[in-house]
């Protein structure tokens, strides 16, 4: 007990010593703590192309790398990239995914050529990278706590604005954020000549909304980003290996992983009765 | 009393021609026992890919007419038979066409669906190549089957004994 008491007291002496290398090794950390608790991803320093995929109750921010293929491959599913909504202040553009939706939740109609896409296009290139920002330059913007994100369906265009009510989806431990979709309906004529401009609707993504989409999903695979992901690994396992079902001959990988591992195993054995100390001892005395 | 000659190779070929598809599968002849996970795989991939490709507003209500028999009575040979093959092409068609409807696929993807596994099916169809064999149920005869080693050979002696 004596000794764990020297110890620590010894502890605080070197830190009472030494104060300044742990204040100049604790910046960083809080740098890097204030960075990831306060930064809001969707003001950026630079211009960006990003995604965003709602979860019941989170949001994920991505960054495209690359557009090579119609789609990208997000975790466990693939999602379809469409025309993406603009910034006119930020000149931001950004893909709004409910995630388990391979569509944009502006363009929900059924798109075309899904199969085709799948069949013509079976590499799996990475299109998309993480999106964190390493300097906060507007601090008084990322300190902002809830905002919303208002996005106009028809001229794909989207806003972001501050408030202060508290939002339906988290960013980060700090941040809320709201999502609206603006789409125009149909009205009968009369209605709208009497009242100027009212066709157009407000529509807010929540928790509710999100699980009735992936309900929907449920029900409809055509829209299922995970069962596109699991058919379009599927279509390429089979394009890969069918001459070797067909002949019903053993896949080389697993031979080659076999022999390594007998290898190994031998090698491992040879080693140890080498230095083993029987054959380390000279002749027996006579 | 009369006796009933009953060919079983017919009542075989008929119980199969009820299911063209599964026929087919019947006289493959695959090169090993493993292969049968290509058969798995394909029919997999298949079912996987007509499922992605379901329509929910395309149904069998909106199959078209099917192609009226055209009447080659005073007609040539030669143009009765080429009205015959456009005939029959379209009755294809509205075969596929009715297959697609009826699985709620849209008819565009359902042949892209068929021209992207055709490679599969004529790799399956091929497969009694390798062994140049296929209709050897059909050739064979059961009663001339030899069997190879010792138990063949006291076969065979026994039966030349017997004649």
């Amino acid at each position: 007990m004596t000794e764990l008491i020297e110890i620590i007291v010894n502890i605080f002496i070197y830190m009472n010593m030494y104060w300044y290398v742990i204040v100049f090794t604790f910046v960083p950390a809080l740098y890097y703590i204030l960075l990831n608790f306060f930064q809001f991803p969707l003001i950026t320093n630079k211009i960006h192309e990003l995604v965003i995929i709602m979860t019941p109750e989170k949001i994920k921010i991505k960054k495209i790398t690359a557009r090579y293929m119609p789609f990208f491959n997000f975790k466990n599913g693939i999602y379809w990239f469409d025309i993406p909504c603009s910034d006119i202040d930020s000149l931001n553009q950004i893909h709004t995914y409910i995630a388990e939706v391979n569509q944009p939740i502006t363009k929900m109609e059924r798109r075309k050529n899904k199969v085709n896409d799948l069949i013509t296009n079976q590499s799996k290139i990475k299109q998309l990278s993480g999106h964190k920002l390493l300097l906060l330059r507007n601090f008084k913007k990322h300190l902002h706590r809830h905002y919303t994100l208002t996005i106009d369906a028809e001229q794909n265009i989207y806003k972001l604005t501050p408030t202060d009510i508290a939002q339906p989806l988290k960013i980060n431990f700090y941040h809320s954020i709201g999502v609206y979709i603006q789409k125009s309906v149909e009205q009968p004529k009369e209605q709208v000549i009497e009242s100027s401009g009212g066709n157009l609707i407000l529509q807010a993504i929540t928790t509710q909304t999100i699980l009735q989409q992936v309900q929907y999903v449920q029900e409809h695979s055509y829209y299922s980003s995970n069962f596109a992901f699991n058919l379009l690994r599927k279509i390429i396992r089979i394009e890969r290996n069918y001459m070797m079902y067909v002949l019903g001959s053993i896949d080389p990988k697993i031979i080659a992983v076999i022999i390594a591992m007998v290898g190994m195993i031998a090698g491992g054995y040879l080693l140890m009765t080498m230095l083993s100390p029987a054959n380390m001892l000279g002749d027996m005395p006579t | 009393m009369s006796s009933i000659t009953i060919d079983p190779k017919s009542i075989l070929v008929d119980a199969l021609k009820m299911n063209q598809e599964k026929f087919q599968l019947s006289n493959l002849i695959l090169p090993n026992k493993k292969s049968l996970r290509a058969i798995y795989e394909y029919y997999a991939l298949k079912g996987d890919l007509l499922e992605f490709a379901k329509d929910a507003t395309i149904g069998v209500e909106m199959l078209p007419a099917p192609p009226k028999q055209p009447n080659t009575d005073n007609l040539s040979d030669d143009e009765a038979e080429r009205i015959k093959i456009e005939y029959a092409q379209l009755q294809r068609m509205y075969e596929d066409q009715k297959q697609s409807y009826t699985m709620h696929v849209p008819y565009g993807d359902f042949m892209m669906i068929q021209n992207y596994l055709e490679k599969y099916e004529m790799t399956l169809a091929a497969t009694p190549a390798i062994k140049g064999n296929r209709f050897y149920a059909f050739t064979k005869n059961a009663e001339q089957q030899d069997q190879g080693g010792m138990l063949g050979f006291l076969k065979r002696n026994q039966r030349e004994q017997q004649s």
